[in-house]
Order: C-alpha cells, then sequence, then structure tokens
C-alpha cells in the first residue's frame, strides 16, 4: 500500500461522541446496516490521488476547451445531419442537470457512505458530476442564439414537459432520495455500470462517424470519469447481497428496470432512427444485446445474483419498445425540444433486416405518417400529429408504448379505491413493493384531470411544458422527403 | 361525469385518454379513439370494441357497462 493511502483514501475514525449507528443513521445510511468492521476491506479496483485526478480533469478539459475554441460550437454543429443535432440536443437536456442531481447524490454518500475508500471515490464522484454538468451547459449555451431548441440543455427540468416530469421521477429517486446503499447499486451498478458508462462508448463512436466532433470530446471526456466512479457498484452490492441477498436483488431488479426505461427511449431512438443512415453501425438491440445483456449478466452472476424476474419481458422489450416510443413521439414531437424524421424506404429496409421479428408490425404506422404528409403541405406539421391526450405510466411516467403494436402491455393496480395504470408488468411490480413512495406522484393525464396542468394543447405545450414555436419539435425536413411523391391526384 | 378512460387501438403504438360521458355509447367511443389515433392508424373500420376481457355491444353506455376511470378499453379490426 502506498504511503499516502492511510491519509487520503483511508482516513478514518473511530466516534466516541456518538455511537456509530447515530453517526450513520440507517435512513441515510442504507439497509443492511452493518457494522465498521464489516465494511472493512472495501476496495475500488482502480485508486487515484487527488493530485493525479486534478492534473487528468485539467487535462481533459483542456481538450474540450481547445475544441471550442478551435471549431467555434455553432460551427462545430452547422455542418452536422439536422436529425443528429436532435441527438446532442436530446442529451444535453436530459444529462445536464441529471449529472447535477448526481452531485448531491455523491455527496450523501460522502458522508454517509460506510467505508473511507468509498467515501473518498464519492467525493471525486461529485467532482465528476460537476463537470458533467457544467461542459453541456457551456457548449450548448454558445449554440443557443443559433438554435433555440438547445436552451432546453438548461431548461428541460426547471418545465412540466411531459420528459422533464419522467426523468424528474427517475432521477430524484435515484439520486435526491436514496440512502448510500441504495445510491451505490442504483446509480453506480446498475445505472453507471450497465448503460450509460457503456451509452457514452458507443455513442461517442456513433458522434466520431457523423462527424460531431463537440459531442464526441464531451461524451469521451464525460465517460472516463463515469468509468472511475461507477466502480463504487460492485463491492458495494458484494457486501450487501451476502448480508441480505434478497433485498440486494430487488434493488438490482427494480434499478435495472427503471434504468433500461429511460436508457431504451434516449439510446434507442438515438441508434436507430436520429442517426443518419450511413454513419450507423450495429443496431440498439445488437449493442444492448452485446454490451448490455451480457455484461450485466456476468456482473450479477458473479455475486451470486439471479437475472431479474421479468428478464423474457426485457428481452421482448429490446426489440419493440423503442420502436413504439419513437412513432409515438414522433406523433407528438411537438411536445419535444428536438425535431424528428420520418424513415424512409432506405431506412425502414434497414429496420426490416436488424428486427426481422418485430418491425413488421411497425410499418402500416409510417406508412399512415407518410399517406398524411403526401396529403398536407410541406411544413403544415400540425396535419401530421396527435391531438388526443397520450396516456402516462404511474411509475415510470413514461407514455404507455411498452408492447408491439398488437399488444399494448398497459396493466392496472387498484389501490384504496384509485386505479393506477402502468406501461408494463414490471413498472406495476415495482410500485406494489413500495406504494407509499410512488402514490403521491401524479402523471400528466391525472394532473390535467385534476386542473393541474391545461387540456388544451397549445396552453399545454406553451405554458406548462416550456415550449414556444421556435423551440419545439417539428419534422426536421418539414415533410419534404425527397423519396416522399407529394401531389399526384391532388 | 366525465369518466376518463385509457385506450388502445390496435395497430397503434400508444394508449390515449378517452374522455367519456355515463351516456357516452360503445359506438361513440370507438369514433372518438379511432380518431384520436388516425395519425398513426388508418381509422377505417369495422371495429370492435374490447373491456374486461370481452367485446363491448356497441349501443351500451358506459353507465350501463359500469366502466370506471381509467379502466382499458381496446379496439380491434372485426377481421
Amino acid at each position: 500500500m502506498p504511503a499516502w493511502q492511510a491519509l487520503t483514501r483511508d482516513l478514518d475514525w473511530d466516534p466516541t461522541y456518538v455511537t456509530e449507528r447515530e453517526l450513520f443513521p440507517e435512513d441515510v445510511a442504507g439497509t443492511p446496516w452493518l457494522t465498521h468492521e464489516q465494511w472493512a476491506g472495501w476496495e475500488e479496483p482502480y485508486k487515484t490521488t487527488f493530485a493525479e485526478y486534478a492534473r487528468t480533469q485539467h487535462e481533459k478539459e483542456r481538450a474540450v476547451l481547445a475544441l471550442r475554441q478551435a471549431l467555434g460550437a455553432a460551427r462545430a454543429v452547422r455542418g452536422v445531419d439536422r436529425a443528429w443535432q436532435s441527438v446532442a440536443k436530446l442529451h444535453g437536456a436530459t444529462l445536464a442537470l441529471g449529472e447535477f442531481a448526481a452531485v448531491v447524490g455523491n455527496l450523501r454518500a460522502v458522508r454517509f457512505a460506510r467505508a473511507a475508500a468509498w467515501r473518498s471515490t464519492a467525493a471525486f464522484g461529485a467532482l465528476d458530476e460537476v463537470r458533467h454538468t457544467q461542459i453541456p451547459l457551456l457548449l450548448h449555451a454558445d449554440l443557443v442564439r443559433h438554435d433555440a431548441q438547445f436552451d432546453f440543455t438548461h431548461r428541460l427540468y426547471h418545465t412540466n414537459n411531459w420528459v422533464s416530469i419522467a426523468g424528474r421521477h427517475l432521477l430524484d429517486e435515484l439520486l435526491i432520495a436514496s440512502n448510500a446503499i441504495e445510491l451505490a447499486i442504483a446509480t453506480n451498478f446498475v445505472f453507471e455500470t450497465g448503460f450509460t458508462n457503456l451509452q457514452f462508448i458507443g455513442l461517442s463512436a456513433v458522434a466520431d462517424r457523423v462527424g460531431d466532433h463537440l459531442l464526441r470530446t464531451t461524451l469521451e471526456s464525460i465517460q472516463t470519469d463515469e468509468a472511475r466512479h461507477a466502480q463504487i457498484g460492485l463491492p458495494t452490492l458484494e457486501r450487501v447481497a451476502a448480508e441480505d441477498r434478497a433485498y440486494a436483488q430487488y434493488l438490482v431488479d427494480k434499478w435495472f428496470w427503471r434504468s433500461w426505461r429511460l436508457f431504451s427511449t434516449v439510446t434507442g431512438i438515438t441508434m436507430d432512427y436520429l442517426t443518419p443512415l450511413a454513419h450507423r453501425g450495429a443496431s440498439f438491440k445488437e449493442f444492448v444485446e452485446e454490451w448490455v445483456s451480457a455484461q450485466f449478466l456476468a456482473s450479477i452472476e458473479r455475486v451470486g445474483l439471479e437475472r431479474p424476474w421479468y428478464w423474457e419481458h426485457f428481452v421482448r422489450s429490446i426489440r419493440h419498445d423503442h420502436h413504439m416510443i419513437y412513432a409515438s413521439a414522433y406523433s407528438y414531437r411537438a411536445t419535444v425540444w428536438f425535431d424528428m424524421v420520418v424513415p424512409g424506404p432506405a431506412e425502414r429496409a434497414w429496420l426490416r433486416t436488424r428486427y426481422p421479428e418485430s418491425w413488421d408490425a411497425f410499418e402500416p404506422v409510417w406508412d399512415r405518417v407518410t399517406a398524411l404528409w403526401k396529403e398536407a403541405d410541406a411544413g403544415v406539421d400540425f396535419a401530421v400529429h396527435g391531438a388526443a391526450i397520450p396516456t402516462f405510466c404511474n411509475l415510470c411516467q413514461l407514455v404507455l408504448s411498452s408492447g408491439s403494436p398488437q399488444h399494448n402491455e398497459a396493466c392496472d393496480l387498484v389501490r384504496g379505491g384509485q386505479r393506477y395504470v402502468f406501461c408494463s408488468a414490471p413498472c406495476r411490480w415495482i410500485f406494489e413493493r413500495e406504494p407509499e413512495r410512488y402514490e403521491g406522484s401524479p402523471d400528466v393525464v391525472k394532473r390535467v384531470l385534476a386542473g393541474k396542468a391545461p387540456g388544451n394543447l397549445i396552453e399545454f405545450l406553451t405554458r406548462y411544458s416550456g415550449l414556444r414555436y421556435e423551440v419545439w419539435g417539428k419534422d426536421a425536413c418539414a415533410g419534404d422527403y425527397p423519396w416522399l411523391e407529394r401531389g399526384s391526384g391532388r | 361525469m366525465i369518466v376518463p378512460l385509457y385506450g388502445f387501438v390496435e395497430g397503434d403504438t400508444i394508449g390515449l385518454v378517452v374522455l367519456a360521458r355515463g351516456d357516452t355509447t360503445g359506438a361513440q367511443i370507438v369514433a372518438q379513439l379511432s380518431d384520436a389515433a388516425s395519425v398513426r392508424v388508418d381509422p377505417a373500420g369495422p371495429w370492435r370494441l374490447l373491456a374486461r376481457g370481452g367485446e363491448v355491444p356497441l349501443d351500451k353506455t358506459v353507465e350501463e357497462l359500469a366502466l370506471a376511470p381509467f379502466e382499458r378499453v381496446d379496439l380491434r379490426r372485426r377481421s
């Protein structure tokens, strides 16, 4: 052990004025409550000193700033495909202030985590998350005067946009409300090791192929931090699983599903719809099967846990759910802050080869959208747009778009005379395990019916969702696609 | 009294809210729901209306069917 380690990473003390239980109350430190000795030997594989950390981060920030100065943010984005720009807008908005919530979560671990090394690693994690908030805010602030949609990188979580409601519901529980143990398993093990670390690697490779140097550099700068502080998860899960296997399994099952819902929405539509066809590599399904499913199963088997009970449902959802979400979101695109495209014949042929077991069910939906665009004049977005109120899940707060066009997997639960509706059986199961934790969060429909949100679409968009015409999502090509023959018989 | 129902149209990708009243008939629910989904699904019928796992007579009202707020109804194409 290096000499510095005992005085820094491993610095600890024996409390004398209060008991250990008072110093680390179970409510905040987490369950199971183990003694100081039981946490001894908690070990993260990759260790760093503060001096080394500051040196590395300084270099990474210099790289981001050098790119910003050399290219100019606006120039960097101007040449990039319009649909791909939506990827930066979608990720920037969901990421930036979400990472700020992660600062709070990490600081809780800095105070209440049970091992000195864990607290020390979480301190670096908190500093990491400050960077991850500031980098997209800085780079996208440069772009707002050229494209107002980038304003949502800062605004999203300050609005009641439905994506914001869903994002806050997840991130508040994940990062703000969790105790140190649940935070480590949910955030560091499941969310970061299972999803975001891999997502950043995959997405930065795609950004490179697309020529989006700004997004590539941002993601690379963030990913190396994620890989380091994600290490908190596994040693914590090992201890919890050894002490209370059922609880460890519950946390893994719950958070894998909650993380998956967000991941399949954001990354699924990015890889299979918003990435220009010429730059696509693996499909989202192939990526998930290789990098998420296989790695995740190997990790949980290592600590003696089983695959989540809903695994077959999860495997089915890889083939369907993000297609369901994208078609739905496209037809409600004015409710978000980024533009979308209709998949043309070449894209649909690609999707058919990548999703032979599910794509045929989505063909009629895009045939219908295409037919409506043929009837409408280019640029008249609301001629090809939904007007009815969509339904939302009482747990994840996302739209009820799980399952397939033949069978939507929405299900319900009556409790205390109230009917709660869920996008899927796993979301219902999570709610049922801790109903008192979730029943006070009304979804968008219940907000509208209670008079807390406007039912009128335009009012809903502008007053409630923080959107205005320049910002709300449109068809990226204004419905004017080279493959869409308009005018015959009109 | 408004009875919000959660409607799912065969071939669609999202559930939609149907704001029914006690005297709204099954046929009116079919019309409202198929129109609401028409941006993604061809609204031309004929449709069957299903609730609680069974087909619902289109002339029956929400009150007669005792449909409760947020209950699920499905539109399926009549084959």
